[in-house]
């Protein structure tokens, strides 16, 4: 039956492909970032919690 | 704005710690409350006549009680504590505006206040963790978009260029949640306190299971993560394991968590695929979720001495594993073949304890022993007490969780049992239940033990303010980081805006979330006019629909599904199927999730009406050991039918066929339904009868569940 309800949808047959390929994009953009990432401002980066709450003047 | 001309200046900025005490103080008293009345609806369980005959304090009613609760009022409150600590630091920027964060605060409060008055009084939407009516609806928008707007004007107000991934998570929350609310809500009203959901039957289901799954990714996930990503590091004072991963974990988190949705509506009358979507995405939710927990702990290497005594770590750490621990379990859930077995059982009410009591509650608690010491600038009053209180929690939800996984599988077991002669063993559905409540007990004796932590929780946090003294307005003195040409010319200032991160972020988080929801979507909706509709299922007429809304009043739905999937143990049960085109004229749907009584989608026609009448005034009187309560007021409370014309109207709004002008009949035919079953009623030998009750409505809907399809069948 649900084969039936989904192939009377039109342009339904774009829809897995169009699925996949956003599914696939994402996730090789996101490898693409994690391969090219500054790993020395990612260092930075998660310091920022830590030296956030300066109690005395800076000099 | 002066000083943020020269970047790298040191500047003074005051954060603000009042708002901060604020929502740590509602996040404890909502927290109590929530948790308390989870304790009553808990006794209710074994004790059905505990503050039983009172229709505000019925097990119905309190049960969204408890969980908006303990979801919006703890959670919720817990979660803009630590948004409003972390964010103004991370931030080195006092919160955008004072007035905003008031604004917040009390129109939160407000709305914790409308629903903790209007759910008792059965005022309802009856979606689960969205039940508030429209007007209610409206006000969460509005503070919703109050707290985006404050937090999204601190982010602008930075003084570092990147935004710590903590933020983002936080964002994601923001946008996600508004996004959730809104599509969920979408209802048409009858009247102020009454309104149908826009969608019906298997819509309104998926769109609801989007939705309440999605509240778990998105309310009970996403920011708390942000809270790990920030609590953690300060608290084991070293930076996280690894940054790249915490932005991995974000944007796979944000993706997938999405699709995930129909897992709540397996063997259900969804269409096959977006099932298995559904599956599919909730299996890969692994690799994320569990990035994020080993991210998390591994923050500690290198530290965990420091867990041995510093509470905070402790809560952290058990809050995260549970984490962990939840995060493999929903994905093992999602597997049909598991969910057939678990699903409609109390080892879901586990699963979602374990995940709230100990990943929401444990890192709330963490949090505030965490902040209230430091906004008081003092040492947190008794180390033994937080210690005590974090055994109690501990031992509380191992006994609280484990009882109910017992007690769900045995169940679900029985339910399926069958004899050599291919009969069920356990025909009665009640046998099912007595045999669990032993389980019932010891879940409430494990929640006690989590409440009595809690209150040693407040008591420590009170004492430890009490010897100090609240530094409203903390001083700080910050590095401003930022571009040097940053905010420097008022006419860029619109085009920076746009530019800025946190605008560009949402935006690409936005399309993140939408990618999933559309994919389901629109296929789903698409099903309405495809669907090859069944020529007997005909509208409800106007007394079944205000029987209807009484069953909706009631939380019926809270212990009985409408939904009969299709295995044999529940077909020889219940009878036929529960079938998509069965529930067209269903706004909203009432498949419910739980079944501590049996599936009532074909109740109509099993009992006659004398049974139904005596049932739900004494439920004992027909099924003894029964632990559903009584609902006596039906018999006294006259049907109020001021309304039955407007309902019809919205209805055909809805698309319902009803005839044109039918609406203007609808109280005469409703009269006269009431008296046909009035006098089946009094001739059944029924004394004292009155057709204008609230129970003649409920008995008309009841007997008309799931009763269509039979038409047909005798209509060839």
């Amino acid at each position: 039956m649900n084969s039936k309800v989904l192939s009377s949808i039109p342009g339904i047959e774009l829809y897995p492909i169009v699925a996949l390929i956003l599914f696939v994009g994402f996730f090789t953009g996101l490898i693409v970032w994690f391969v090219k990432a500054d790993k020395s401002a990612m260092r930075n980066h998660a310091e920022m919690p830590l030296d956030n709450e300066t109690k005395a003047p800076l000099q | 704005m002066a000083d943020s001309t020269f970047a790298g200046r040191t500047e003074t900025v005051h954060y603000d710690n009042a708002i901060v005490r604020a929502f740590a103080l509602a996040t404890l008293v909502w927290g109590i409350v929530g948790f308390l009345v989870g304790l009553i609806v808990a006794i209710k369980l074994f004790v059905p006549e505990f503050l039983g005959g009172f229709d505000y304090l019925s097990f119905g009613r309190l049960r969204p009680l408890h969980t908006n609760a303990v979801v919006f009022a703890f959670a919720g409150n817990a979660i803009f504590l630590g948004v409003y600590y972390s964010l103004q630091r991370l931030c080195r920027s006092r919160m955008y505006s004072d007035i905003l964060s008031k604004i917040h605060f009390w129109g939160w409060q407000l709305i914790i206040v409308s629903a903790a008055i209007t759910l008792p009084l059965g005022i309802t939407t009856s979606k689960e963790y969205a039940e508030l009516e429209w007007p209610i609806d409206i006000a969460i928008t509005l503070i919703w978009v109050v707290f985006g707007w404050n937090m999204i004007g601190t982010i602008l107000n930075r003084k570092d260029k990147h935004i710590y991934v903590a933020i983002w998570f936080y964002l994601a929350t923001f946008i996600t949640v508004a996004v959730l609310h809104i599509v969920n809500s979408f209802e048409i009203p009858v009247h102020l306190l009454k309104s149908y959901s826009m969608y019906a039957g298997v819509q309104d289901a998926l769109v609801q299971w989007w939705y309440g799954h999605n509240a778990v990714a998105f309310f009970l996930t996403t920011p708390f993560l942000g809270i790990m990503y920030y609590f953690v590091p300060k608290a084991a004072e070293r930076p996280v394991f690894s940054y790249r991963l915490s932005i991995v974990h974000f944007w796979a988190l944000v993706f997938m968590y999405i699709w995930a949705g129909p897992h709540h509506l397996l063997y259900t009358a969804l269409p096959g695929w977006a099932q298995s979507l559904g599956v599919v995405f909730s299996l890969m939710l692994i690799a994320p979720s569990w990035g994020g927990m080993v991210n998390g702990l591994l923050t500690l290497r290198g530290a965990w001495d420091k867990v041995r005594t510093d509470p905070v770590l402790k809560f952290m750490v058990v809050g995260i594993t549970a984490y962990g621990m939840s995060t493999f379990e929903g994905p093992m859930l999602s597997l049909k073949n598991i969910n057939a077995i678990a699903h409609y059982t109390d080892y879901i009410i586990g699963h979602v304890h374990l995940g709230a009591l100990l990943w929401n509650g444990g890192l709330a608690f963490a949090m505030l022993y965490y902040i209230i010491p430091r906004i008081y600038r003092t040492k947190l009053y008794s180390l033994s007490l937080a210690n005590m209180h974090f055994w109690l929690m501990t031992l509380g939800v191992v006994i609280y969780v484990i009882p109910l996984y017992w007690g769900g599988i045995t169940q679900s077991l029985m339910w399926a049992q069958f004899l050599p002669d291919g009969s069920l063993q356990y025909p009665n559905f009640l046998e099912t239940v007595t045999q669990i409540i032993p389980m019932y007990v010891l879940r409430a004796v494990g929640g006690t033990l989590y409440i009595v932590g809690a209150i040693i929780c407040v008591w420590n946090l009170h004492k430890t303010a009490r010897s100090g003294k609240l530094i409203a307005n903390e001083e700080a003195q910050v590095v401003n980081r930022r571009a040097a040409h940053e905010g420097s010319t008022a006419k860029e200032g619109w085009h920076r805006w746009l530019e800025g991160r946190p605008v560009r972020f949402s935006v690409y988080t936005l399309i993140a979330v939408a990618i999933g929801g559309i994919v389901e979507f629109i296929p789903t909706f698409l099903v309405k006019s495809n669907i090859p509709t069944i020529a007997s299922v005909k509208p409800y007429t106007p007394l079944e629909l205000e029987g209807r809304d009484i069953y909706v009043r009631e939380g019926c739905y809270t212990c009985h599904s409408q939904m009969v999937r299709p295995f044999r143990s529940e077909t020889e049960r219940y009878g036929q199927y529960s079938m998509a085109g069965e529930f067209i004229y269903d706004y909203p749907f009432q498949w419910g999730s739980k079944r501590t009584g049996p599936d009532l989608h074909r109740v109509g026609g099993k009992y006659p009406d004398a049974w139904h009448w005596k049932h739900m005034h004494e439920p004992q009187s027909t099924s003894p050991g029964s632990i559903m309560p009584g609902y006596p007021w039906m018999y006294t409370t006259n049907l109020d039918i001021s309304h039955t014309e407007g309902k019809i109207i919205t209805m055909q709004r809805l698309g319902v066929p009803y005839p044109p002008g039918f609406e203007k009949q609808a109280v005469a035919n409703l009269q006269q339904q009431a008296g046909e079953v009035a006098g089946r009623l009094s001739q059944a030998g029924i004394k004292g009868v009155d057709a204008n009750k609230e129970i003649i409505a409920l008995i008309a809907y009841l007997q008309r569940l799931g009763t269509d399809i039979k038409k047909e069948v005798e209509q060839p």
